[in-house]
């Protein structure tokens, strides 16, 4: 959901303002008010750095609109992009819209989950209802126009014309419906969901009334602009939502209905297993989509796939099917699709249209039940050869699951470039266009396309001038992608030539691979919870030697330091008894579990050193916080071994064992700990959270938890200085190393190692070769002189590598 | 001669102290045709880059722009404050990393800063911006240049054009900024903004003179 930022001179202004939008908000929101100077004497005024924290309190990649008062507000906004850098800065849009009535509008808006580029035209002309209410009592009775007028054009109200028919409305003085909808609203327009062939109603009221009818009827006649309506469709124009382009048979993506093959039904206990087991499968595979899109996209969005693994345990849903079983002696599938059905339709029909969506959300997480009860393939699986897919609009699970070598590209009827399916896509590097209207599902399969996701066209059977254009782009595109490619896996080195490794976070056999494309010189944690999350009992020393030596393998001899598992905390599983905990994360988990769990412990141990027989791998232990645990584990490695020994089987000599310093304890200690362990992996997340008692996810306190706080700064210093004096490798493995503004900080403190999830290694590798050692450490000798995480926040964007300057709008 | 950190630093102590001097001129001229603050602000601002500055010493020319950078934009509170702390940020970023800058280099500081504020504030000439008095002043400097004079000499042709430059903006009428809602009202007074750019220069022009 898009953020909302108001800047004005006042603070009280900024915080009625955001009062107000938060009303409207429905509580869920995320508006911050940057007003007024810090100087108690003069406090009318805009300052950058106020707008600048505003905005990346609210910032999600869905985007930011920022509304603002006059004068200096503007130019204070502008420079606060100009300070938060490019890549977040496309997100955020500046709204010329009216401070009051364009924030509300956009918080209504964002609250119903729209678009940044609808919110931003709506704010904008927020002013629309005002002027209306205020407009001469004669102007309502002066003239009252109607007319009935086709819709010509093949693609029907979509989004492009709809925004035309908006903008035309409201250029008279003049109240104008079209079907009974208001015609200043795009919502309200593009809810219209017509047709070619449909006849619009449109009524005029008002001072102007007539001009404005005129306008719209000769706008709509005329194929709102768009084509002839007699010639054939030769080109759609829809929402840029990429940078690519791709040419190729058009495919038609039918949602994939499921059929239920009749069958005689026997024993319902039967049944109910399968739907059980199938339903777990499905759960496995949420959860892997929640970490896999955690971290591609960000937390926010993985969140559909947290609800929805909720939404698989339901207790209601799966008492609802399993009585249908019982009862009515029906299959799995067939029960499963009715209470499905039924929760998803009760949604569809609600008024808010929050909840309206998770109706998809419902349909998708349910059909993944389904694809796993009747073995059918999901839609996207079943292209035999390369194609462009056409579809209404798509799941991020359906975008997740396809091959970007068989997907060549999308056409959307729906959606808008800011849609979760959209962003994967593109994170995919699968070139799309989205908001294309009901016409693109008229053409035939087989017909040839080109998408051009970096203008929002789709040509309908170009002519062989333009393929021959087209695929000149595309080679150009493919060509830059490939220098990109090679440019990753050149090691990261600073520019004066100080050699960094840069490895990878992973949690899956699927993102060895990617960590690998992505140019990881290794895997830094392998988070092993995947492998224990999920399941009734613990895997098996078989299959975790399988599952390690699967990701080793697909290392190809990069080495991989294995993690053993972390639960307690958040994570939770049926075979491990914690109880109720005041304080899960002051409580029982890491280590601790595994050193009075040593069943568990001694099959994981058996079965990394059994995988590091022939792979490089090494051992991580979590949430380290004395001598002893280190000393214990130590002890249990050793009699594994020496049971390995007896056993014959092949297994890793002296593997180096390292410490997560993720606990303030192990701070302090870590001068002693580095002569013990191996190496230090610093887990920043945790450790801000332990070292400022501030929980993250507690909006009072979270601000505290930020990594530039200068106790932050100290611990992770200290921990270098401690591995450096006794001459181990320190790595960081938090989110804080991958912050490319952090980058010169930690270089400067002396880090040789970061290891970040796979995605973010280029970025990574670019902000690294981007500064020489002894800038690093001039940059990290200011950072820690600094008293406060603002100070030091400042001090680096500051020293970034000078800022292009900005493109002018 | 060549500038090096310390005539930068000497330039923005001078520069604190001629804002502290002119707080009241300015702010009259701002009372005339805006909201009464610009001589407040630029004086705060200042007050603010001279205590950041002793806070925590840069250690290169670049890194003492970037300073004052921050300090402005942060504590001027006007447009001014985001139009300077452009200003000192694109000049940051154009400065090389020598310990003394030539004069070549400080013209294309200067200009660097100047096209910042251009691109900040989208004003052209004849808006009645401190744009006024800064475009003609590059212009003088880049002659200058040119034609291969001294510093002193560079420096002394942008003040004596931001003089000239900041005097014609009286005949204008506002385009931009605070004073644009008086429309043709605004005619008749001089910019807030066009003096203290001519001041900026003046100081500059003054404490690099040998
Ligand atoms: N868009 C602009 N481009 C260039 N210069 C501008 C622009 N807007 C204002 N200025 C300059 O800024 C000067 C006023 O600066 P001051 O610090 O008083 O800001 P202000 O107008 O009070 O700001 P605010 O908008 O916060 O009220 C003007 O005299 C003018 O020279
Ligand atoms: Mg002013």
């Amino acid at each position: 959901m898009i953020g909302l930022v108001v800047v004005s001179h006042s603070a009280k202004l900024a915080e009625g303002v955001c009062d107000l939008a938060r009303q409207v908000g429905q509580g869920r929101v995320r508006i911050a008010a940057a007003g007024g100077t810090a100087d108690p004497e003069n406090p009318i005024g805009t300052d950058a750095f106020q707008v600048l924290q505003a905005i990346e309190s609210v910032y999600s990649d869905d985007g930011v609109l920022v509304l603002m008062d006059l004068g200096s507000a503007v130019l204070s906004a502008e420079t606060a992009l100009e300070l938060l850098g490019e890549e977040k800065s496309s997100r955020v849009e500046l709204c010329a819209g009216p401070l009051v009535e364009g924030a509300v509008a956009a918080a209504v808006l964002a609250g119903a989950g729209a678009g940044i580029a609808e919110i931003a035209q709506e704010a904008q002309n927020a002013l629309a209802g005002k002027v209306a209410l205020r407009q001469p009592p004669e102007g309502q009775t002066s003239g009252s126009e109607e007319a009935l007028v086709t819709l010509t054009n093949r693609l029907g109200l979509h989004a492009r014309p709809a925004a035309q028919i908006v903008r035309l409305a409201r250029r008279y003085r003049a109240q104008v419906t079209i079907d009974n909808v208001a015609a200043n609203s795009i919502n309200g327009i593009l809810s219209l969901g017509a047709r070619e062939g449909h006849q619009l109603r449109i009524c005029a009221q008002g001072a102007e009334a007539r001009e404005a009818l005129a306008a719209l009827v000769e706008f709509i006649e005329s194929g709102c602009g768009e084509l002839a309506p007699a010639e054939p469709v030769v080109q759609a124009g829809g929402i840029a939502a990429s940078a690519a382009i791709a040419i190729g048979q058009l495919v038609k993506l039918r949602p994939a209905v499921m059929e239920i093959a009749p069958r005689a039904i026997g024993n319902p206990e039967v049944e109910r297993q399968r739907l059980m087991a199938a339903v777990h499968g499905a759960e496995e595979e949420t959860r892997a989509l929640y970490e896999w899109s955690k971290a591609h996209i960000g937390a926010d969005e993985a969140g559909i796939f947290d609800a929805q693994s909720l939404f698989l345990e339901d207790p209601e849903l799966l008492g609802g099917v399993s009585r249908m079983l019982l009862e009515d002696r029906v299959g799995a599938e067939s029960a499963w699709q009715a209470e499905t059905t039924k929760i998803a339709d009760r949604l569809a029909t609600l008024e808010d249209p929050y909840l309206r969506a998770r109706a998809a959300d419902v349909a998708d997480v349910a059909a993944r039940v389904m694809r796993r009860l009747t073995g059918q393939a999901s839609a996207a699986r079943v292209l035999r050869e390369p194609a462009v897919l056409s579809a209404h609009d798509l799941t991020p699970s359906e975008v997740k699951d396809f091959d970007p070598a068989m997907v060549l590209g999308l056409c959307l009827e729906a959606g808008s470039a800011s849609a979760h399916s959209v962003i994967l896509a593109r994170a995919m590097g699968i070139p799309v266009v989205a908001g294309l209207g009901p016409g693109i599902s008229a053409l035939a399969d087989g017909t040839v396309v080109a998408v051009d996701g970096e203008q929002g066209t789709v040509w309908i059977s170009p002519d062989a001038g333009q393929v021959e254009a087209l695929e000149g782009r595309r080679r150009e595109w493919l060509a830059a992608r490939r220098a990109a490619e090679l440019e990753r896996h050149r090691p990261a080195a600073t520019r004066d030539g100080r050699r960094i490794r840069v490895f990878a976070n992973i949690s899956g056999v699927a993102e060895a691979a990617e960590a690998v494309a992505c140019g990881a010189e290794g895997v830094g944690v392998l988070r092993t919870e995947f492998l224990f999350l999920g399941r009734a009992a613990a895997p098996g020393e078989e299959e975790q030697v399988a599952a390690y030596r699967a990701i080793a393998e697909s290392l190809g001899g990069r080495p991989l330091t294995v993690r053993t598992l972390d639960i307690g905390g958040d994570k939770r599983l049926p075979y491990v008894e914690i109880g109720e905990e005041a304080n899960p994360f002051l409580g029982w988990r890491g280590i601790r579990v595994m050193l009075s769990r040593r069943d568990l412990f001694r099959t994981q141990l058996r079965a990394i050193l059994r995988v590091g027989a022939a792979q490089p791998v090494e051992l991580l232990l979590p949430m380290i916080a004395s001598l002893d645990e280190l000393r214990e584990t130590k002890a249990l490695v050793g009699e594994a071994e020496a049971e390995l020994e007896r056993e014959g089987l092949p297994f890793r000599k002296s593997i180096r064992i390292g410490v997560m310093i993720e606990v303030p304890a192990a701070v302090a200690i870590a001068d002693r700990l580095a002569r013990e362990a191996s190496f230090f992996s610093i887990g920043s997340n945790d450790l801000i959270q332990y070292a400022m008692a501030a929980d993250r996810t507690n909006s009072r306190v979270a601000p505290m938890a930020d990594p530039f706080q200068p106790a932050v700064l100290r611990m992770i210093r200290q921990t270098i200085e401690a591995g450096r004096a006794a001459g181990i490798d320190v790595a960081l493995c938090g989110e804080l190393a991958a912050d490319p503004v952090a980058t010169p900080l930690l270089l400067g403190l002396g880090l040789e190692e970061f290891s970040v999830s796979a995605p973010l290694i280029p970025e990574l590798k670019r902000a690294i070769s981007s500064w020489s050692a002894p800038e690093a450490e001039g940059v990290a000798r200011e950072a820690l002189a600094m008293d406060s995480c603002e100070s030091v926040r400042r001090l680096l964007l500051l020293r970034r590598p000078s800022p292009e300057p900005r493109r002018q709008p | 001669m060549a500038v090096g950190k310390p005539e930068v630093l000497k330039w923005l102590e001078v520069l604190q102290q001629v804002y502290a001097e002119n707080r009241q001129w300015l702010t009259e001229l701002d009372s005339a045709i805006g909201d009464a603050d610009h001589g407040i602000n630029m004086d705060r601002g200042f007050t603010a880059v001279k205590a950041e500055l002793a806070a925590h010493p840069p250690s290169e020319i670049r890194s003492v722009f970037q300073s004052v950078a921050t300090a402005l934009i942060r504590h001027v509170g006007g447009a001014a404050g985001p139009l300077y702390g452009t200003f000192f940020l694109r000049a940051a970023a154009a400065c090389p990393r020598k310990t003394e800058i030539e004069a070549a280099d400080v013209v294309a500081l200067f200009q660097a800063g100047i096209k910042g504020i251009e691109q900040r504030g989208k004003a052209v000439g004849g808006d009645k911006t401190m744009l006024d008095a800064l475009l003609p002043a590059l212009d003088a400097m880049r002659k200058g240049l040119e034609n291969g004079c001294s510093l002193a000499a560079i420096l002394d042709a942008g003040a004596v054009a931001a003089h000239a430059g900041m005097l014609a903006t009286v005949a204008m009428q506002a385009h931009k900024g605070r004073a644009s809602y008086m429309g043709a009202r605004s005619i008749g007074h001089q910019d807030p903004g066009a003096t203290s750019s001519y001041l900026l220069l003046k100081a500059a022009a003054d404490t690099w003179r040998s």
